[in-house]
């Protein structure tokens, strides 16, 4: 009897030091929310359009603050394409008229020039805290790495690309290692894979991925971040009609 | 105008160091084939655009693009290409506004395929532009806020000239109202180069914006004359894009335009012949895209004057091939009484 409850109380005790220790789902978000979530920075990025055996690259620059981006295509065949995202807006600069035209709130679902990635994609802003609710469904090893599995449902009242996500973080680094995000009824619509990781300036942060999208045969688009700044000086007026021309 | 231009520009960027010019451009070669009135015509060009930039220092900003049609084809029979000037301009930032001085493309798009209040009527119509949008011009843009602002501009569609008669004259105002982008305008055409049969002055407005799921966007246009019959024009649009799969969406645009009088007709540029039977005008255009896969994509356009009298059809296809070559093939169909013609073009172009 002695003996059963003493292994009682030492399991009850790993239990409850493994309790102590262990994060929540909202935690390790919020963690991963610490290294990818950019308040402001000016980035250089390229974008490798795949499907079967044909490619095009699309290279831009960004900035970045929050709500808002400006990008700027800087590849031969988009050259001095720009768009610039304020809050729920979007707009367009064409180089060769030099237009400045407000593009429509459906297109933001649309694949950005091309890519396997949405203009929401690439340019939501908000907090995946602030925008899904987060469970821990599991734990699992990702390209050798040690990672939590969440699933995020999208919150109540949120505009969001997906209405469900499953994400691996890495449990030592806290950065997504790989996701799968899904529609509303379930359907696997696309899978997110983190192929290289760096160290910047403190924070580890993707710097190779790709996105594939799930309902279109042997597509892929592949983002490598050449160079990136967090918290760069960005003077007042980058993101007006102003500049965008 | 060149002399005093670049002046100018020698003026401003006197004393600042010049640290790069970069160059981009494209080239095109097109084949055409035109069925009319039942003659039968092969025509084959080649445009080479290139386009300069020096960087931008101390908040100036020079650029210079120009177009060089045939080059090829000139140099293959011996003849002199020809060269048009689309860009020569500097652009300046001032503290409080940005003026732009020189030859420039001045166009007041709003989203619209057709767009009856444009600076130059016609000139950028149902993506199809045209070299009216080009212009001699001093630009002065002063910003409200980050999405309001007004564009003062003076143009010179004869050459420099300090004559009054001979400039002609826009103001614009830009506003971010609640989502919406609205803009008031204002153009007087030359006196001295008027054309005797389009009202010399014209007030627009346009306004775009979303309602739920779609983009909605209306303008409205008054040209008046001391002479001619003032008119009035209307256009109503819609753009919305259809799920047929997650990602893969059909675009869709449909617009129509109410013209008062037939002497409007020079705000519908190429598709001056979309003219119908009446004194009025009363057209529906329509743009379908849908994406074939992440390189392809085909664009089905149409027009129809809604007496009846005629019609315009223009599919296109778009591939992006590799090392940045494009290929397009398009038709275009046109039924009018006895009018008509079919002309089926296909091109290859290069980005460099």
């Amino acid at each position: 009897m002695r003996k059963k409850l003493l292994f009682l109380l030492i399991i009850l005790n790993l239990v409850l030091s493994a309790m102590a220790y262990a994060f929540t789902a909202e935690e390790i978000i919020r963690k991963r929310d610490d290294n990818e979530y950019i308040e402001t920075a000016r980035a250089e990025m390229e974008m490798i359009i795949k499907s079967g055996r044909r490619e095009m690259v699309k290279s831009m620059l960004i900035l970045s603050a929050k709500d808002n981006s400006l990008v700027e295509f800087t590849n031969p065949r988009d050259r001095g394409t720009r768009f610039l995202k304020r809050g729920e807006e979007l707009w367009m600069f064409f180089p060769d008229a030099e237009d400045l035209v407000r593009i429509s709130g459906h297109m933001l679902n649309q694949g950005m020039m091309g890519s396997d990635f949405s203009y929401q994609d690439l340019l939501e802003s908000d907090k995946l805290t602030d925008l899904y609710h987060f469970e821990i469904i599991g734990e699992e090893e990702v390209g050798g790495r040690p990672a939590y599995v969440l699933e995020g449902i999208a919150r109540e009242g949120k505009e969001v690309a997906y209405y469900r996500r499953k994400t691996w973080i890495d449990k030592e680094r806290f950065v997504g290692l790989k996701e799968e995000l899904y529609a509303r009824s379930g359907r696997l619509l696309k899978v997110l894979t983190v192929l290289e990781l760096e160290e910047i300036e403190g924070r580890w942060y993707p710097v190779r991925s790709v996105m594939e999208d799930k309902l279109r045969r042997d597509t892929s688009t592949e983002v490598v971040l050449k160079s990136i700044v967090f918290n760069p000086d960005i003077p007042e007026g980058v993101f007006t009609l102003e500049n965008l021309r | 105008m060149r002399k005093y231009l670049f002046l100018f520009m020698i003026f401003i960027i006197a004393g600042q160091v010049v640290l790069a010019i970069e160059a981009s451009g494209d080239y095109n070669i097109n084949a055409s084939a035109t069925w009319y009135d039942g003659d039968y015509r092969t025509d084959f060009n080649d445009i080479l655009n290139i386009d300069l930039y020096l960087l931008e220092i101390a908040g100036s900003e020079l650029q210079y693009s120009f177009t060089v049609t045939d080059p090829l084809l000139d140099l293959l029979e011996d003849r002199n290409p020809s060269y048009l000037t689309r860009k020569l301009y500097l652009r300046h930032r001032f503290d409080d506004f940005l003026l732009t001085v020189g030859r420039q493309p001045v166009s007041w798009s709003f989203g619209s395929l057709l767009n009856p209040v444009d600076f130059t009527p016609g000139s950028v119509i149902a993506d199809r532009e045209s070299s009216g949008k080009y212009t001699d011009a001093l630009e002065l843009y002063v910003p409200l806020n980050w999405n309001s602002g007004f564009s003062i501009v003076t143009s010179y569609p004869g050459g420099f000239s300090t004559d009054f008669n001979k400039m002609k004259f826009g103001v614009r105002g830009r506003f971010g109202v609640e989502g919406y982008d609205l803009t008031v305008n204002y153009v007087q055409e030359p006196h001295s180069l008027r054309n005797p049969f389009f009202p010399r002055e014209r007030v627009g407005l346009t306004i775009k914006g979303d309602l739920k799921d779609m983009g909605i966007y209306a303008a409205f246009g008054h040209y008046f004359d001391e002479i001619l019959d003032s008119s009035n024009s209307f256009l109503l649009g819609i753009d919305y894009s259809y799920e047929l799969s997650y990602q893969t969406r059909l675009a869709m645009q449909l617009e129509y335009l109410g013209l008062g009088s037939n002497r409007l007709i020079p705000v519908l540029g190429p598709f001056y012949f979309m003219n119908g039977k009446g004194d009025r005008l009363d057209l529906l255009c329509a743009s379908l895209g849908y994406p074939l896969d992440d390189f392809s994509s085909i664009t089905l356009m149409t027009m129809l004057n809604l007496d009846g009298s005629r019609i315009y059809i223009s599919p296109i296809y778009r591939n992006t091939l590799a090392n940045n070559i494009d290929f397009t093939l398009s038709g275009q169909f046109f039924s009018g009484g006895e009018d008509g013609f079919t002309a089926l073009s296909t091109g290859f172009s290069y980005s460099f």
